[in-house]
């Protein structure tokens, strides 16, 4: 049985809290639709909603937990309204506009937002134990690999970043970046293993993670140009939820097109179709 | 490669004094297994063979230094 339910909020994040708190389901456990992305307005005049549904399967799944994404909402005012843009929505992998029926990103589980997640604060020593642990995983690996990278350790936005430096790290990259991204996520499993708390650890090599993310946004501006002027959609190569993820918030604010995810992972992919034109039929 | 690929394994699963990687070379490939618990399975496999798949590409990529070829069989 399913049981649809509808919220809306200033911000998608505050709309998904309300839909969650009012079918008593985590993030996780339904199926969202983003039914109005909604905008601040300017200087908090003239915004507009945002607006969600939640589908939730009533079958028998039961683990119901209605303070799951409560946390959030602690967040320092200030946060939230500092920025003129909706800071907390474009944390999002959504990106369709006004009574789309679109299922986003945001339904995967595997896409789950960041922001869904209680944010937990780790205390130096915890990033300081977390980065360790990461670092001694990969030494036999590094050992393998003939490399020994200097790293050093940020945490920012709730993630600890371990960054590599040094020669000859290309080996650790791979092709676009899939051996960086399986030892990231080898670590991430590794040093979450025994912990009941989920921390998130970034790899990055010689600013790989920023050079990429440049080259997304310059593909995704350049594909949305062949899309308004073809007409046609344009289908971009396989890539993981983060990387769609930069390319759907690239394209957020350009109207002429819009970004949709296809297919199943791993080969989901980003498609980008001019609005109102051939290919695009709702 | 062997150890390397045990280090990787010991540190996923619940038991690690029960992972076994052999090695074996035949025609120039290095042919890898690895066993592990079978209540490990998971942990070496994942969802959709996600971690089996993560733990070959950094064996390929390591292999590259060795220009040969690694191929790793999971069970």
């Amino acid at each position: 049985m399913e049981k649809i339910f509808e919220a809306s909020g200033k911000t998608v994040e505050e709309a998904l809290d309300a839909a969650c708190a009012l079918a008593g389901v985590g993030l996780n456990e339904a199926e969202v639709e983003v039914l109005e992305v909604g905008s601040k307005g300017i200087f908090g005049i003239g915004g507009k909603d945002a607006r969600v549904r939640l589908i939730v399967n009533a079958k028998g799944e039961e683990p119901i937990r209605p303070t799951i994404t409560k946390v959030e909402s602690k967040l320092p005012e200030a946060a939230r309204t500092a920025d003129k843009k909706p800071l907390k929505a474009q944390d999002k992998p959504y990106f369709v506009k006004s009574e789309s029926k679109i299922i986003t990103d945001a339904a995967m589980p595997a896409e789950k937002p960041v922001s869904a997640e209680p944010e937990v604060i780790l205390s130096q020593e915890e990033v300081n134990q977390a980065s360790a642990k990461a670092l001694g995983f990969l030494e036999p690996i590094f050992a393998k690999m003939q490399v020994a990278p200097e790293h050093s350790v940020q945490y920012r936005e709730g993630l600890v970043i371990v960054s590599f430096s040094g020669e000859n790290l290309g080996v650790l990259i791979g092709r676009r970046g899939e051996t960086l991204n399986a030892l990231q996520y080898l670590v991430n499993l590794y040093v979450n293993k025994t912990s009941k708390q989920h921390t998130r650890m970034v790899l990055d090599v010689e600013n790989y993670r920023a050079s990429r993310e440049e080259t997304l946004v310059a593909l995704a501006r350049k594909m949305a140009e062949k899309a308004v002027r073809t007409g046609r959609r344009v289908e971009l190569e396989p890539m993981n939820p983060h990387e769609r993820r930069i390319v759907h918030i690239s394209l957020q604010e350009d109207n002429r097109v819009e970004t949709i995810s296809r297919g199943e992972e791993p080969y989901r992919r980003v498609v980008i179709v001019k609005k109102g034109g051939r290919s695009y039929r709702r | 490669m062997k150890d390397m690929v045990l280090a990787i394994a010991q540190s996923l699963v619940e038991h690690p004094e029960s992972v076994i990687v052999t090695e074996a070379e035949k025609d120039g490939v290095i042919h890898l297994e690895l066993k592990v618990d079978p209540d490990d399975m998971g942990k070496v496999i994942g969802k959709q063979g996600r971690i089996a798949k993560a733990i070959r590409s950094v064996l390929k990529a390591a292999s590259l230094k060795d220009g040969k070829k690694c191929y790793l069989e999971i069970g």
